[in-house]
C-alpha cells in the first residue's frame, strides 16, 4: 500500500519498528540452531552414546526453544502495540476531521455509521500496521532469504518454488481482489443491519405504543438473515481460494524431493544436499499457508482505509478566513443574502441588522427559510449570494471560532450530552469555567430551581440527549448553555416552543434587561415574536412583510392571518 | 444509575464458564454437523500427519535404491494425499462457517428480541451507541469462537489424545515423562488466563466508553460547532483513547506472553523427555529406535497442544464480547405480562385509577404522584394541564403501562391492566408522543405500522383526515419511501396522526407537539385530531388552549396529585384557583398586549 499518509503513522513509531526487526533476525537465526543441536544429541549421545557432551547440549538445547520464545513475546508484544498505537492515531485523525465537518456531511451519514469510521475501520487499519504487517515482512524475508539459499544449493530444485510461488501470488491477489468487492457489500449491508437496530431503538416510543415489538423483530431477523448469507459467501470465499494455495505449499517439499531425488540418483547431487534442499523447501512453504487470514485482514484494511481516508481528504465548505479576532460586542448584518440547494433557491435576498440591544424575529411555518437564516449566522452555512457580516467584516474572512464566538445558537431540538448538568452547561467553555457563572447563567434561564432538586443536584448526570428531563427542562438547560457563553447575538431558532409563555417572556426579559445583547428569534408561534423590535415574516425564503407587531397587523397581511388562526377569538372580536 | 461514557460499565454478570457453556448450547443445535466436522478435521490432521513419512520414504528408501519410478510414486501419492488434505479442509471450513455464522444470527436475534421487551427506562437511562454495539460488533466476535470451538476444539483434543494413546502404547515410560510438562503448561496458562480475562474485560470497557463518546459526539455535532467545543471535545477523545491503549496493551501484555509458556514447555518437555531416555538406555530399558520414534512424535504431541493454547487464547480476547451479548440476553424487564393474561376488552374506554402511586425504579423515594384516584368515563377527552415536571407524562404513559404503578390499579372498563395481555392493551391503547417517529420504508408501510388494513380501508382514513391530496403529490403515492418523500414536520405529524387512526385504538394518549408548522398544516393537524378523538377516550398533554377548551374535562396536575379538574369555565370560576392563574400567566398575555 503505497499511502503516503499512513507511513507518516508508521514514521513516527520508527524505533518499535526497528525493535521488532531486530528480535525478528535474531530469533530466525536462533530457530535455524535448535533444530542442528536436536540432531547433535541425536547423534552423538544417543547414536554414538558420548554422555560427556551430554549435559551441554541439553542446556544449549533447551536455551535454543526458550530464547525465540522471549524475543517472540518481545516482538508480539510490540507489534501490538504498534497496532493500537496506529489505530489509535488515526482515530484522533479522523475524529478531529469529522468534528470539523459542515451541515451536509452530516446530513447524509448517521453518527452509527461515522462511529464505525471512527472505531471499526481504524482498527483493522492498525493491525495491517502493527500485527500484520510485521508477520508479513517475516514471511516475505523468510521467503527470501530460504528461496535464495535454495537456489545456491540447486538452481533445479529452486524451480520448484519458482514455478509455484508465482501460482500462489495469483491466487492470493485474485481472491483478495473478490474479497474486497465483497468487503464493500458486507459493510453497505452491516450499516442496514445497524440502521433497523437503531431506527427501532431510537424509535422505541412508537414501536412500544403500538406493540409492534414483533414486527421489528421480524425486521430485525430478516436482516440479520440477508446479512448472514452474505457474511457466508464471504467467509466461504476465502476459504475457497485460500485453501489451494496451502494445497500447493504442501506439494512444494514432495516436488523439490522429485527434482532433487532425480538429480541424486543421476548422480549430480549429494545426499547431503538433497537434505538442505528439504530443509529450505519446508521453511519456504509453511508462511504459504498463513497467507490466506492476513490476506483477509488486509483486504478489510483497505476496504476501511478508502472510507477512512475519504473522510480525511474532505474538505468542509465552510472553512477559516484570515481573521482571527474575536468581536466581542457590535452589529451583525445580513447583506441580500441568497442561499441554494442545486436549483432551489431557498432564501432570496434577504437583508436585515441585529444591532446591539435589538431583537429582531423571523416568522414563517417551517420550510419557510427561517432556520437557515439561524444557520447562516452562525456559519453552519456560507450563502451563494450576498453575505453576512459582523461589524461589517463578511464573515466568511473570519476564522470558523471568531465567527462562533460572536452569538449562541439554542434550536428546538435540544441536543444534550450524557454528562453532568454542570458540564453541558459549561459546554464550550469547560476549562475556564466557574461555578458561579454557571449558576447566573443557570438562573437567568429559569434552570437552577429544577437542577437544584435534582438526585445529585449540579453533578447529576444526565442522559443522551436529556432523557430524565422533560422537553422544558431540556430546553431550559440549552438556553443556560447559551447564557453561559456571555456573547453579542443569542440567537432563539424554534427554541421556546417547548416552554411555557411565562418561562419565554422570563428569559426574554433577562436578555434585554442587559441592554447590550441582541436576539434573534425565529419561530411560528406569535406570542413568541410580538415583542420584537423587527418582525420579518418570510414566506418561500422571501421576506413578506416586516415591521412591529402592531404595525403587521394593521397590514392585514400573511401576519394578520397567523394571528387570526392562533387566536381566533381576537378575529372573532375584530 | 444513568450511564454515560465517562463510567465504566459494571462487569458483565455473565461468568466466563457461563459464556462458554452458552455458546456450547447454541453449537449444540448443529451436533451432528459439529460432529462431521470433528470427523473430516481428524482425518484432515491425520493425512496432513502422513505426508512427511512420504517424503521421508522417498529420500530414504527410493533415492537411496536409485528407484525414479518409486520415487515417481511416492512423491504422487504424497501430492495427492496433499489435495485429498485439501479438499476435506475446503468441506469442513464451508460447514463450519455456516455454522459460525448461524450461531451469530441466533444470539443476535434472541438478544435483539429480548432488548425490545425491555421497559423505557431501560432505554432512556444508556446511550444508544451502546446497546447497538451490543448486538452489532460483541455478537460479531461469537463468529470467531465458535468457530475455533467446532473446528478446532474438538479435533485437536481428538488428535492429541491419539497421539497420547500412541505413544503410550509405543513406550508408557517415556510417553509418561513427555507428559509431565503437561502440569506446568496448564497451570501457567491458568494464571495468564484468570489475569487475562479481567484485563480483556476492562479493554472492553474502555473501547465501549469511546464508542458512545463518539457515537453521541457526532450525534449532537452541532452544539459541539457551534460552541466552539470541538478542542474541549478533542481533549475527551484524546483521554478517552488514552484509556484504551492502556488497557489494550496492559491486555496483550499478559496475553502475548502464552508463547512463552509454549516455548518454555516444549524445551522443558525435551529435556526431560532426554534425562529419561538417556537414563533408562543406560540401564538398557529402551531401545535408541524407540527414543528416534518418540522424537518424531514429540512434534506431533505439541502440534495439537500448540493449537489449542493458541485457541484458547483467542477464544478468552473474544469472550468479554460473547458475555456482554448474554448478559443483554438476561436483561429482564420489570413491566411483565401476567403469565395467566387474558385479551382486554374495550368496548366503551372507561379508565379508573385507584389509589395510585408512582416512582421511578433509579429514585424510589420520590413519589411522582401519590395515592391518585380518578375515573374517566369513555369517550371524554380530557386535557392535562400543569408546569413542566408535574407528573403529566407520567400519568398517561401508566395506561399504556410504559410504566407500570407503585401501588394502586389502573383498571380500563372495569378489568385491571396489569392482567391483560400486551398485545390486546396496546391495540386498544394507543400512545402519539410528541416526537411521532416515521421509519424508513413506504408511506404505505408507514401507515399500516400500527394496523394492517385493507387499502381501500387506509384510503379512506386518508380521504376522511384530508390527506389525500398529500398523499398524490408524493412522487409514487402511496409506495414512496419516506426518505424520498422530503415531507416537512407537519406533514410528519399528519402521517403519524394517519397511522393513529388507521390502527383504531379505544383509548387515545397524546402528548400534543407544539406548533411549528404552517398555518394551513397546524388546521389539518386541529381538524384531524377533533375526528381522530371523536368516540375515543383521549388523555391529552396539552400545550394549545383551543385543545384544552375543547376538553371535556380538564385535569389540572401538581402536588403529585390532581389538583382540580372540571370544565374551562367552571375551573375559571373559581376565585384564586390554580388553572386561573395557571391561564392568566400562559395564555392571556397576547390578549392584554393590545
Amino acid at each position: 500500500m503505497k499511502h503516503n499518509r499512513l507511513l507518516g503513522y508508521a514514521r513516527k513509531n520508527i524505533n518499535l519498528y526497528l525493535f521488532c526487526f531486530l528480535m525478528l533476525i535474531i530469533q530466525v537465526g536462533v530457530r535455524v540452531i535448535a533444530p542442528t543441536l536436536l540432531a547433535r544429541i541425536v547423534d552423538e549421545v544417543i547414536g554414538k552414546r558420548n554422555y560427556e557432551v551430554f549435559p551441554r547440549l541439553l542446556v544449549l538445547m533447551a536455551i535454543s526453544y526458550t530464547l525465540p520464545g522471549l524475543l517472540g513475546y518481545a516482538q508480539e508484544y510490540a507489534s501490538d502495540k504498534l497496532s493500537k498505537r496506529t489505530s489509535c492515531a488515526l482515530r484522533r485523525d479522523v475524529f478531529a476531521a469529522i468534528t470539523a465537518q459542515d451541515g451536509e456531511f452530516f446530513s447524509s451519514r448517521t453518527p452509527a455509521d461515522l462511529m464505525s469510521r471512527t472505531t471499526s475501520d481504524t482498527d483493522n487499519i492498525g493491525f495491517i500496521f502493527g500485527f500484520c504487517g510485521i508477520f508479513l515482512i517475516e514471511i516475505v524475508a523468510i521467503v527470501v532469504t530460504q528461496f535464495g539459499a535454495l537456489a545456491r544449493v540447486s538452481m533445479k530444485c529452486a524451480l520448484v518454488p519458482l514455478v509455484l510461488l508465482p501460482v500462489i501470488a495469483y491466487l492470493a491477489i485474485r481472491s483478495e481482489m473478490k474479497g474486497d468487492k465483497i468487503s464493500d457489500a458486507i459493510s453497505d449491508k452491516r450499516a442496514d443491519l445497524n440502521a433497523a437496530a437503531s431506527e427501532a431503538i431510537m424509535g422505541i416510543r412508537t414501536v412500544k405504543s403500538f406493540g409492534k415489538e414483533d414486527k421489528e423483530r421480524r425486521r430485525f431477523g430478516r436482516e440479520a438473515g440477508i446479512f448472514r448469507g452474505l457474511s457466508v459467501t464471504f467467509d466461504s470465499l476465502w476459504i475457497n481460494w485460500c485453501t489451494p494455495q496451502s494445497i500447493i505449499a504442501l506439494m512444494m517439499v514432495p516436488l523439490a524431493i522429485l527434482v532433487g531425488g532425480i538429480e541424486v540418483i543421476k548422480g549430480s547431487m549429494t545426499m547431503g544436499e538433497l537434505s538442505m534442499v528439504m530443509e529450505y523447501t519446508s521453511e519456504l512453504s509453511w508462511p504459504m499457508m498463513e497467507i490466506g487470514w492476513l490476506l483477509v485482514e488486509v483486504s478489510s484494511a483497505r476496504a476501511g482505509w478508502r472510507k477512512v481516508k475519504a473522510i480525511l481528504d474532505r474538505k468542509s465548505s465552510i472553512r477559516d478566513g484570515e481573521i482571527e479576532k474575536k468581536e466581542e460586542r457590535g452589529t451583525m448584518a445580513f447583506e441580500n443574502v441568497s442561499f441554494k440547494s442545486g436549483d432551489r433557491t431557498l432564501l432570496e435576498n434577504v437583508s436585515f441588522e441585529i444591532t446591539p440591544g435589538k431583537t429582531v424575529a423571523i416568522m414563517g411555518p417551517s420550510g419557510s427559510g427561517k432556520s437557515l437564516i439561524a444557520s447562516l449566522a452562525v456559519r453552519f452555512i456560507d450563502p451563494t449570494e450576498g453575505r453576512v457580516t459582523i461589524n461589517g467584516v463578511d464573515m466568511r474572512d473570519l476564522t470558523l471560532s471568531a465567527s462562533r464566538s460572536f452569538s449562541s445558537i439554542v434550536t428546538q431540538d435540544v441536543f444534550l450530552f450524557s454528562d453532568s448538568v454542570r458540564n453541558n452547561i459549561a459546554l464550550g467553555n469547560r476549562r475556564s469555567a466557574n461555578d458561579e457563572d454557571i449558576k447566573k447563567a443557570a438562573r437567568d434561564a429559569e434552570a437552577a430551581s429544577f437542577i437544584e432538586k435534582l438526585e445529585n443536584g449540579w453533578d447529576t448526570v444526565i442522559g443522551e440527549r436529556g432523557v430524565g428531563l422533560s422537553g422544558g427542562q431540556k430546553q431550559r438547560l440549552s438556553i443556560a448553555r447559551a447564557f453561559m457563553r456571555k456573547n453579542q447575538l443569542l440567537i432563539l431558532d424554534d427554541a421556546t416552543s417547548a416552554l411555557d409563555m411565562e418561562t419565554e417572556r422570563d428569559i426574554e426579559r433577562t436578555v434585554r434587561e442587559e441592554g447590550t445583547r441582541s436576539l434573534l428569534i425565529t419561530a411560528h408561534r406569535i406570542s413568541a415574536v410580538c415583542s420584537a423590535d423587527e418582525i420579518i415574516v418570510l414566506d418561500d425564503g422571501r421576506i413578506a412583510e416586516r415591521g412591529t407587531h402592531q404595525e403587521l397587523l394593521k397590514k392585514k397581511g400573511l401576519y394578520w392571518e397567523t394571528y387570526i388562526s392562533q387566536y381566533p377569538e381576537e378575529g372573532e372580536r375584530a | 444509575m444513568r450511564q454515560n461514557y465517562k463510567k465504566d460499565e459494571a462487569s458483565s454478570r455473565v461468568t466466563k464458564g457461563e459464556t462458554i457453556k452458552r455458546i456450547l448450547k447454541y453449537c449444540a443445535l448443529y451436533k451432528t454437523r459439529v460432529a462431521f466436522i470433528s470427523l473430516l478435521a481428524v482425518i484432515g490432521s491425520a493425512v496432513k500427519t502422513v505426508i512427511p513419512f512420504f517424503t521421508k520414504r522417498a529420500v530414504d528408501v527410493d533415492i537411496a535404491n536409485g528407484d525414479v519410478k518409486g520415487l515417481l510414486i511416492t512423491v504422487l501419492s504424497a501430492t495427492i494425499l496433499a489435495a485429498i488434505w485439501g479438499i476435506l479442509a475446503i468441506v469442513r471450513d464451508n460447514m463450519t462457517v455456516r455454522i459460525a455464522n448461524e450461531v451469530v444470527y441466533r444470539a443476535r436475534t434472541d438478544a435483539y428480541s429480548n432488548i425490545l421487551s425491555l421497559p423505557l427506562g431501560f432505554f432512556d437511562s444508556r446511550p444508544s451507541g451502546r446497546i447497538i454495539t451490543r448486538i452489532i460488533n460483541d455478537c460479531d466476535k461469537l463468529k470467531d469462537i465458535t468457530k475455533s470451538l467446532t473446528s478446532s476444539l474438538i479435533p485437536n483434543l481428538i488428535f492429541l489424545i491419539m497421539v497420547m494413546v500412541m505413544m503410550l502404547i509405543l513406550n508408557p515410560f517415556l510417553a509418561l515423562s513427555c507428559f509431565v510438562v503437561i502440569p506446568f503448561l496448564v497451570i501457567t496458562s491458568y494464571f495468564i488466563i484468570i489475569r487475562g480475562y479481567s484485563n480483556w474485560e476492562n479493554f472492553r470497557k474502555k473501547e465501549s466508553n469511546f464508542t458512545a463518546f463518539v457515537h453521541e459526539d457526532y450525534a449532537g455535532i452541532r452544539p459541539v460547532q457551534s460552541f466552539g467545543a470541538e478542542n474541549e471535545t478533542f481533549d475527551e477523545c484524546d483521554r478517552l483513547l488514552k484509556d484504551v491503549q492502556k488497557g489494550w496493551e496492559k491486555a496483550v501484555r499478559r496475553s502475548d506472553a502464552f508463547g512463552i509458556v509454549v516455548n518454555a514447555s516444549i524445551a522443558l518437555g525435551y529435556v526431560f523427555l532426554f534425562l529419561c531416555a538417556v537414563y533408562w538406555m543406560k540401564e538398557g530399558s529402551v531401545t535408541v529406535g524407540e527414543i528416534l520414534a518418540f522424537i518424531s512424535y514429540i512434534g506431533l504431541f505439541w502440534q495439537p497442544i500448540r493449537s489449542l493454547v493458541s485457541l484458547y487464547n483467542q477464544i478468552i480476547n473474544n469472550l468479554t464480547a460473547a458475555a456482554r451479548v448474554f448478559e443483554i440476553m438476561d436483561e429482564k424487564s420489570d413491566i411483565l405480562e401476567d403469565e395467566n393474561a387474558f385479551d382486554i376488552k374495550v368496548e366503551k374506554g372507561d379508565v379508573e385509577f385507584r389509589n395510585v402511586t408512582f416512582s421511578y425504579p433509579d429514585d424510589e423515594d420520590t413519589n411522582i404522584v401519590e395515592n391518585l384516584s380518578f375515573s374517566v368515563s369513555g369517550g371524554e377527552t380530557v386535557a392535562l394541564v400543569g408546569p413542566t415536571g408535574a407528573g403529566k407524562t407520567t400519568i398517561i404513559n401508566m395506561i399504556a403501562r410504559f410504566y407500570d404503578s407503585v401501588e394502586g390499579e389502573i383498571l380500563i372498563d372495569g378489568q385491571d391492566i396489569r392482567k391483560a395481555s400486551f398485545s390486546s392493551l396496546r391495540s386498544a391503547v394507543s400512545v402519539m408522543p410528541q416526537d411521532s417517529v416515521l421509519f424508513s420504508g413506504t408511506i404505505r408501510e408507514n401507515l399500516m405500522y400500527g394496523r394492517e388494513v385493507e387499502d381501500s380501508v387506509m384510503e379512506d382514513k386518508i380521504r376522511e383526515l384530508g390527506l389525500s391530496s398529500l398523499i398524490e403529490s408524493l412522487p409514487s403515492g402511496y409506495d414512496t419511501l419516506v426518505k424520498d418523500a422530503g415531507l416537512s414536520s407537519g406533514q410528519k405529524q399528519l402521517i403519524a396522526l394517519a397511522r393513529t387512526m388507521i390502527a383504531d385504538p379505544k383509548i387515545l394518549i397524546l402528548d400534543e407537539a407544539t406548533s411549528n408548522v404552517d398555518t394551513r398544516t397546524e388546521l389539518m393537524v386541529q381538524r384531524g385530531l377533533k375526528i381522530l378523538m371523536k368516540g375515543r377516550t383521549s388523555f391529552i398533554v396539552a400545550h394549545r388552549l383551543s385543545t384544552i377548551r375543547n376538553a371535556s374535562e380538564i385535569f389540572v396536575v401538581g402536588n403529585k396529585t390532581i389538583m382540580e379538574r372540571g370544565s374551562h369555565d367552571e375551573l375559571m370560576a373559581i376565585e384564586g384557583g390554580e388553572y386561573r392563574s395557571l391561564y392568566e400567566a400562559q395564555f392571556a398575555l397576547v390578549d392584554t398586549k393590545e
